[in-house]
């Protein structure tokens, strides 16, 4: 019998072309996205890097309280509209209680929805709860099927694209331990920060290029090896309930000996660091930290300023002079 | 015949702009200090006209010269400077040539305040605001101009004072939400100012001085420094002397000029710059949507500088500066 017909009634029906906003949860899982959702035959529109356009739609979207990074979110999405059947905004919420992300993540897919309401845009979502009993595989699989897609094959796309996120961020690992082990010369800066700030070009993206200018050396927090860091932490703060803010804590703690600096970057304003950075100022010695908090502005002259003294304080610490 | 060699620093800060000549044993041989006013090319002009006046030219030659402060770049540029630095690198150089035996700098100026922490008369730590400008001299300059005073006479005014009025100063909007609501109270005018440089003080040390270690001596500066009230805050809550050095407004400018000596780089300068014509334009980059402002600093109708693009693309500008 030919069940053909059926598919016309899957919920997310008549979806064909995948919007995917980079920001956010992009820069922790965009490439098990992009992966998953060519492995079962979509197309996937990933919206452009963040420019003062993109953040600027976002300002107009959000309320005055939404922090830097949901504004910038709102703004990715907003770019998308027109350029897909539908903006995928997942629901990852984090995988127990001392692994979670942050509220607004949770929240991100109803907000979405309710900000975007006049726009008739049309959201697809993945929902995984930190109290959920089952493994986020499941969830994907029947993201899958509401695509219309049998749950073989989604089960399919899904171990595949694992299998191509994990080999990609093994290989950035493999080349920050390079950098943290060579001895060349050049400071080796930890930029503690989320993914979505580190990596965001027009965010902490400038700190890397600017930083290489006067001859330093950025490491990123998601390019250590999380999985002993998250478990140093554990050793660090039982209670402390982000998986980021871990990852940071712990990171920092793995690479204690190998650091001449740390750049604490947050967005303002930023529930989570609020607590953790607090936590990291207050307990991490003998490292230089520079606490940066980037906000919806415009220039770069003051973060240049504070980086540019930062790297001349190291300079002056480790050479013990002034001189030049 | 041959002149003893002198070098020039120039800090030009948002509010004040600050310049030094110091000789080869970095004593100070001419120095001036005026408001920038919102025309850093043209206060820097005046500065040049002032320093020129107090300089021997007889007897030293200017070999080099440094920039530093919020308008370093386009001064910079300007007057063909050997060293742009940072204004914290340019203070904590400064003032520990001055007090060697230093440990903790406060420096609050027009709009920012920072803390830099020496040890061995290194600077090892610092922390700056990060955010608003609550508590800075900006903050003092809109409160005094609410309670009909000049902010010069702030300090005076503070000391006598025996009973300060508390302000919540964590925030420049609270704070004058809270100040009305005082003066309608019927608090002194001693009072309340008084409160208001205690404010300034445990603002500072909430905010920028958080989870640092205050070891004295401790030096004050930046144009809050000249607020006597302010200063007897800072020692009241920390309960030890805090020094205000006479020429604590001008170590940026110090710092500088001593950075500039130690580049090594030597270069003409000239005071008559300030008859030269500069240019400042601005253009707004339209190959992305980024919209750089990026800012053209021209001389006698030639390009020499350009910044403010995020990405090559708007980089063009800078290469015709050669």
């Amino acid at each position: 019998m030919n069940l053909d017909f059926m598919k016309e009634f899957h919920e997310y029906a008549g979806v064909k072309t995948v919007g995917i906003p980079r920001a956010l949860q992009y820069y922790r899982y965009g490439r098990l996205w992009l992966e998953f959702f060519k492995g079962l035959g979509l197309e996937c529109v990933v919206s452009e890097p963040t420019t003062k356009d993109i953040l600027t739609a976002g300002v107009n979207r959000s309320i005055d309280e939404a922090c830097y990074s949901i504004k910038v979110y709102f703004g990715h999405v907003d770019s998308l509209i027109g350029k897909c059947d539908a903006v995928f905004v997942p629901r990852i919420a984090g995988f127990g209680i001392r692994d979670k992300f942050c509220t607004r993540f949770e929240a991100l897919y109803d907000v979405v929805s309710t900000v975007f309401a006049d726009k008739g845009i049309r959201v697809i979502t993945l929902s995984h709860d930190w109290h959920s009993e089952n493994d986020i595989e499941e969830d994907y699989i029947e993201l899958g099927m509401k695509l219309g897609k049998s749950k073989k094959e989604a089960k399919k796309a899904y171990s595949q694209a694992v299998k191509v996120a994990q080999q990609a961020s093994q290989q950035e690992a493999k080349e920050q331990r390079r950098m943290t082990v060579s001895d060349d010369g050049g400071f080796k800066l930890l930029l503690a920060a989320h993914p979505y700030i580190a990596h965001d070009p027009y965010i902490g993206g400038q700190v890397e290029s600017f930083l290489n200018g006067l001859g330093c050396k950025v490491l990123y927090v998601d390019r250590a090896n999380t999985r002993a860091a998250v478990k140093r932490s554990q050793a660090i703060v039982s209670t402390l309930p982000w998986i980021e803010s871990r990852e940071i804590l712990g990171t920092i703690d793995l690479y204690k000996n190998k650091l001449d600096g740390i750049i604490l970057m947050s967005a303002y304003p930023c529930c989570t660091d609020s607590m953790a950075n607090e936590y990291i100022l207050r307990t991490v010695k003998n490292i230089p930290i520079l606490q940066v908090t980037m906000d919806v502005q415009d220039g770069t002259a003051g973060l240049e300023t504070r980086l540019e003294s930062f790297v001349d304080i190291i300079k002056f610490r480790e050479s013990g002079g002034y001189g030049n | 015949m041959n002149k003893a060699k002198a070098y020039i620093g120039i800090d030009i800060g948002s509010i004040s702009t600050k310049g030094v000549i110091i000789d080869e044993s970095k004593n100070i041989i001419a120095s001036s200090y005026l408001w920038t006013e919102g025309n850093p090319v043209g206060a820097v002009r005046n500065l040049l006209g002032v320093l020129k006046e107090q300089f021997d030219d007889e007897k030293y030659t200017i070999v080099s010269s440094g920039t530093t402060g919020s308008a370093r770049r386009l001064i910079g540029a300007m007057i063909g400077a050997g060293v742009v630095k940072n204004e914290i690198t340019a203070h904590a150089v400064g003032t520990t040539t001055i007090h060697p035996d230093v440990r903790t700098i406060f420096e609050i100026g027009g709009q920012d305040s920072k803390i830099i922490l020496v040890e061995n008369g290194i600077a090892v730590d610092y922390a700056m605001n990060t955010l608003c400008a609550a508590g800075t001299g900006a903050f003092l300059s809109s409160q005094a101009h609410r309670l009909g005073v000049e902010v010069e006479e702030f300090g005076e005014i503070a000391l006598k004072s025996k009973h300060p009025t508390p302000i919540a100063a964590r925030c420049t909007v609270f704070a004058e939400s809270d100040l009305v609501h005082k003066i309608q109270m019927g608090h002194s005018r001693e009072d309340i100012i008084a409160g208001l440089c205690r404010a300034v003080a445990s603002n500072y040390l909430n905010n920028v001085a958080k989870g640092k270690k205050i070891v004295s001596p401790i030096v004050f500066q930046g144009g809050v420094s000249k607020n006597q009230g302010v200063v007897k805050a800072f020692s009241d809550e920390l309960g030890v002397p805090v020094a205000v050095d006479e020429n604590g407004h001008l170590m940026g400018a110090y710092g500088s000029a001593i950075l500039a000596m130690e580049s090594r780089k030597e270069a003409p300068f000239t005071f008559d710059v300030g008859e030269m014509d500069f240019v400042t334009k601005e253009i707004t980059c339209g190959k992305c949507s980024n919209h750089c402002e990026i800012i053209c600093v021209s001389r006698d109708g030639t390009l020499i500088d350009s910044w403010g693009n995020r990405c090559e693309k708007g980089e063009i500008k800078a290469h015709a500066k050669k």
